[in-house]
């Protein structure tokens, strides 16, 4: 088997990034939240008191064929 | 959002289930009693009383564990689940944050508009109901779910009830489950 297509991204900030993959005339994306805890941890309360994100996230043109998931349709 | 104030609610809704379970169990054994009086038995509205002073007890020694330390699992659109231990009965909660619109920059703080807790409670044989003298064992099983949904002109959480109660007993002659 052969080994997929491979990438690296590095998230200067946090707040909502959107990643948009072409292969041809084929393409798709993905949105990423990206959140700060004070302890670098996944415990609800370091969730609960994450950092707001410096900057207000743009509206995303999408790429997906099938529809977003119910949590990023606002 | 205050993981402190997250604690609080989650006490209030677990309370107010309680509360909200101790009347139906009343209402459930006063239906039951009418409906089937020849299976019953005349001790059953005192054994009855019992389950629902059960309730009432257990709502009353109410605590919610320190929420610092859960693990935020499986963090998605359908929100975080949580499962909180307390005593010998395990409190299921997923809370609906809006992760989105706060990594979005679309407000400021972060919220939870809705907490769903799912808790159930088994009745052994010694504490349980009897629903007649030939009954060789009973068990009760009480679910309560209790979802709370944040009012956003208010802050506070309006609350609603949902539940189910299954009765598993074995007689001498046959066993029923329902």
């Amino acid at each position: 088997m052969q080994p997929g297509a491979t990438m690296q991204y590095t998230f200067a900030h946090t707040g909502a990034y959107q990643i948009i993959a072409r292969d041809g005339t084929a393409v798709d994306d993905i949105i990423v939240y990206a959140f700060e805890t004070e302890d670098r941890r996944t415990t609800l309360a370091a969730l609960l008191a994450a950092k707001p994100p410096p900057n207000a996230a743009p509206v995303f043109t999408r790429y997906r064929a099938e529809p977003a998931p119910e949590g990023e349709r606002k | 959002m205050n993981p402190s104030g997250i604690e609080d609610v989650i006490a209030k809704l677990r309370r107010s289930g309680f509360a909200h379970a101790e009347a139906n169990i009343g209402t459930f054994a006063v239906r039951l009693a009418a409906l089937i009086p020849q299976v019953l038995s005349s001790s059953f509205a005192d054994q009855a009383q019992r389950a629902i002073d059960l309730v009432k007890r257990a709502g009353q020694a109410v605590n919610t564990p320190d929420l610092i330390g859960q693990i935020a699992r499986d963090v998605d659109s359908k929100g975080v689940d949580i499962e909180l231990v307390s005593g010998s009965n395990p409190v299921k909660v997923n809370l609906q944050p809006d992760l989105v619109d706060f990594a979005r920059g679309k407000t400021s703080a972060l919220t939870i508009g809705k907490i769903k807790l799912t808790e159930t409670i088994t009745f052994d044989l010694g504490d349980g109901i009897h629903v007649s003298a030939s009954d060789t064992s009973v068990k009760a099983t009480i679910t309560i779910t209790v979802t709370g949904t944040r009012n956003a002109a208010t802050g506070e959480y309006d609350m609603t009830y949902g539940g189910t109660i299954d009765l598993d007993v074995n007689t001498a002659l046959g066993s029923a489950n329902g």
